[in-house]
């Protein structure tokens, strides 16, 4: 009994120095683990996937769209621009309010308050305060165009194809 | 001290959880299959700049959102099986095989789960797969993937669907028409509606169900089928195909196209031999009954039915086999007057059957079916009939039964049950023979002389709807836990008691039967089954038992105790 208590008085000085180290180690690796989780955490809460529409889509072969066509997509408001081999992909949102603009031989034109871009898509005349938006363009593994709407590239970069 | 050892064990524990679980986080099977989709496409393609997108590609969750479809899918399938689209993938094994032409159906506006099911949000094979046992719709694998086209498509099914047609066809050709309804393609009421079984069911479940229709559900009545396992697996993917109303259809559409089939009269034919014939075959009688070499195992011989039942009982009994028998596992098929005439007289024109002399072979030919080769009433199909054949090594029944009474079974048969009076095709000796050989083979013990029975009790009144009623009371006090509630055989004890308990409410059983012998049966009970003696009742409540039982089978006013009637009834 004695003997216990007396293994238990060690010097102060030793003990203190070891409970030192040792509880740091304990601590680092409960805040190490903490914070981890919390990285996790915050990761977990980011969506992988939306459910809105999808911002990635194809357009099809490059085949089908003939050189100097230019061909509007409606629903997800960008237009495919052939020139030659290259191809581009411009919005057709208005950066005034919204509207879907048309396409003319000059360049683009906003049937709402009547902005103007030229063929680069900036704007030229009118309340339109930005140019048009380009978006990445590429292809998918098997051929198809690939339109990335959450990619924006400089104006006037095209995707040259060799036929 | 211990105590912070053991405070650092733990939190160094935990961290090592943590970076378990962080790390596996960042790692999915999907990553490796798009990865390895993205290697081999970036070797395979000659196109430079195919190459080079395919070689700057990140990783990431491909879905489809469908609209349009009932309601909304998010099919992620793409995420693991990124080749569905790419030419080069035809023969790779999956998940990176390049998906068959479908011209009209593109991914973008389909996706994956309206054809193929499973869940399309899952991102593993387990739960993209439906392998989870709560998910209602697992991954559907050819054949049964044919199933899914009836989603839109109506018959006649386009091409390409073999096992659902196949399935479609033999679903009439085993008669299971005759019991299941489907609508707007069979309208049976013994068994399930099947409408839209293919959205209640799992496969697996539907395989069971028919392999063992008992297993699931105890007191099924639907009979264990003969079928090969190539006939098992396109009944299912017809079954699987079966999910109500098509997408293309709305619900007043679908109402109406129902209504109208429901009311369209079966067809006239004429009364001859050679409809009777195809009327026959193509009704699927034999899925179930047997005529000559043909054999469905699962109902009585037909080959020389026609010719022991009048036309009468045969028309009569097509009408509605489960009112006309009752206890009768057949169900109704909705014939017209001109096609029942047609199959009475068919089966009357049955080649003559040459009766073998030994009675042995007699027995084999005509009672083994029903009675079993063994006398142990274990025949191929006795489970299948109500009430059971009965069963010859009961010694003690038959050795209380008169032999006259069963010499006139034989030959007059039991009405109201599948037992068929055999006058035509049997002499009363020979009948007398046949008994014979029954006794010595399989009832064996001699014959014990017969106590003679107390003369029986005058009734004390006539038959009324009062001691009828009396009756009642009676009978819910003292019968029913055998004879059931409504005196129809299915009492609470029943399922223990063989012979079963009779169905009180068997006319045609009842009518031929005397008021003397119920009321022996009563009194002294009936030897070698679970009917006492029900000695502990007066003469009055007896007889009024014998008034209930009148009325439950619809023969009272007191049927004559004529001589006819006792000779021709028979236990
Ligand atoms: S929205 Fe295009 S000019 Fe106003």
């Amino acid at each position: 009994m004695s003997d216990t208590k007396l293994s238990k008085d060690r010097p102060p000085k030793e003990g203190n120095s070891r409970r030192r180290v040792l509880g740091m180690i304990a601590t680092g690796a409960l805040a190490l683990s903490g914070s981890a989780l919390g990285l996790l955490t915050a990761v977990f809460f980011k969506p992988r996937v939306t459910y809105g529409p999808p911002q990635k889509f194809r357009v099809g072969k490059p085949a089908t769209f003939t050189s100097g066509s230019e061909i509007a997509y409606q629903k997800q408001a960008v237009l495919v621009r052939r020139e030659g081999n290259q191809f581009a992909v411009i919005s057709t949102k208005c950066t005034h309010l919204g509207c879907t603009v048309n396409a003319t031989d000059i360049g683009f034109e906003c049937p709402c308050h009547g902005s103007t871009y030229d063929r680069r898509g900036s704007n030229v005349s009118g309340p339109a305060p930005s140019p048009l938006a380009w978006f990445l363009i590429s292809l998918a593994p098997n051929g198809d165009l690939v339109v990335d709407k959450d990619k924006k590239v400089p104006a006037g970069t095209y995707l040259e194809i060799k036929a | 001290m211990q105590i912070r050892v053991a405070i650092i064990i733990c939190s160094l524990l935990l961290l090592g959880v943590v970076a378990a679980i962080a790390l596996r986080s960042t790692k999915e099977d999907w990553h490796s299959y798009q990865q390895r989709y993205y290697d081999l496409a970036a070797r395979r393609t000659k196109n430079p700049a195919v190459k080079k997108a395919v070689q700057s590609a990140s990783l990431e969750i491909k879905q489809d959102i469908v609209k349009g479809f009932g309601k909304l899918r998010v099919d992620r399938c793409r995420t693991c099986h990124a080749a569905i689209d790419d030419p080069n993938f035809k023969s790779d094994p999956q998940p990176l095989r390049a998906h068959p032409d479908m011209p009209p159906h593109p991914f973008s506006t389909f996706g994956c789960t309206i054809c193929h099911e499973g869940n399309g949000r899952g991102l593993s094979a387990h739960d993209a797969h439906g392998r989870s046992h709560f998910w209602p719709e697992p991954l559907l694998m050819e054949p049964y993937i044919q199933s899914s086209c009836v989603r839109c498509h109506e018959p006649p099914y386009p091409k390409g669907t073999d096992h659902l047609q196949r399935g479609s066809r033999l679903f009439v050709k085993y008669a299971c028409v005759g019991c299941h309804t489907i609508q707007n393609f069979s309208r049976g009421k013994l068994g399930a509606e099947l409408t839209d079984v293919g959205n209640r069911l799992k496969l697996q479940a539907m395989h069971a169900k028919i392999i063992n229709p008992k297993a699931a559900v105890a007191l099924s009545i639907m009979p264990t089928f003969n079928m090969p396992k190539q006939d098992r697996v396109d009944i299912v993917v017809f079954l699987k195909s079966r999910r109500g109303r098509t997408i293309v259809e709305d619900p007043i559409t679908y109402h109406r196209k129902n209504k109208r089939w429901l009311a369209t009269p079966p067809p006239r034919v004429p009364v001859t031999l050679a409809v009777g014939k195809t009327a026959f075959e193509r009704r699927g009688c034999l899925s179930c009954h047997k005529l000559g070499r043909s054999d469905g195992r699962l109902a009585p011989e037909l080959t020389w039915l026609g010719r022991l039942r009048s036309a009468r009982y045969v028309v009569d009994h097509l009408r509605d086999p489960r009112r006309h028998t009752p206890g009768s596992s057949m169900p109704n098929f909705f014939m017209s007057p001109s096609e029942r005439s047609a199959i009475a007289l068919f089966l009357r024109n049955q080649r003559e059957v040459t009766l073998p002399q030994l009675p042995s072979r007699q027995y084999s030919l005509l009672c083994a079916r029903c009675h079993g080769p063994k006398g142990d009433g274990k025949g191929i199909i006795a489970h299948n009939l109500v009430p059971r054949p009965r069963v010859f090594t009961n010694a003690r029944f038959f050795n209380w039964l008169p032999e006259k009474r069963a010499h006139d079974a034989i030959l007059h048969g039991v009405p109201g049950t599948a037992m068929p009076p055999f006058e035509a095709l049997l002499s009363r000796a020979q009948a007398e023979a046949l008994f014979a050989f029954v006794r010595k083979h399989f009832i064996g013990k001699a014959r014990p002389t017969r106590k003679s029975r107390r003369l029986l009790e005058p009734p004390p009144f006539a038959y009324s709807a009062a001691a009828a009623s009396r009756g009642r009371s009676i009978f819910l006090k003292r019968c029913y836990g055998c004879h059931g509630r409504l005196g129809d055989g299915r009492g609470p004890n029943a399922p223990e008691m063989l012979p079963r308990p009779r169905n009180l409410r068997n006319h045609h059983f009842f009518s031929r039967l005397a008021d003397e012998r119920l009321y022996e049966s009563i009194k002294y009970g009936i030897v070698g089954t679970g009917m006492p003696a029900w000695d502990v009742l007066t003469v009055k409540q007896r007889w009024s038992l014998v008034y209930f039982v009148r009325s439950l089978s619809r023969t009272g006013p007191a049927a004559e105790p004529s001589k006819d009637a006792t000779q021709k009834g028979g236990q």
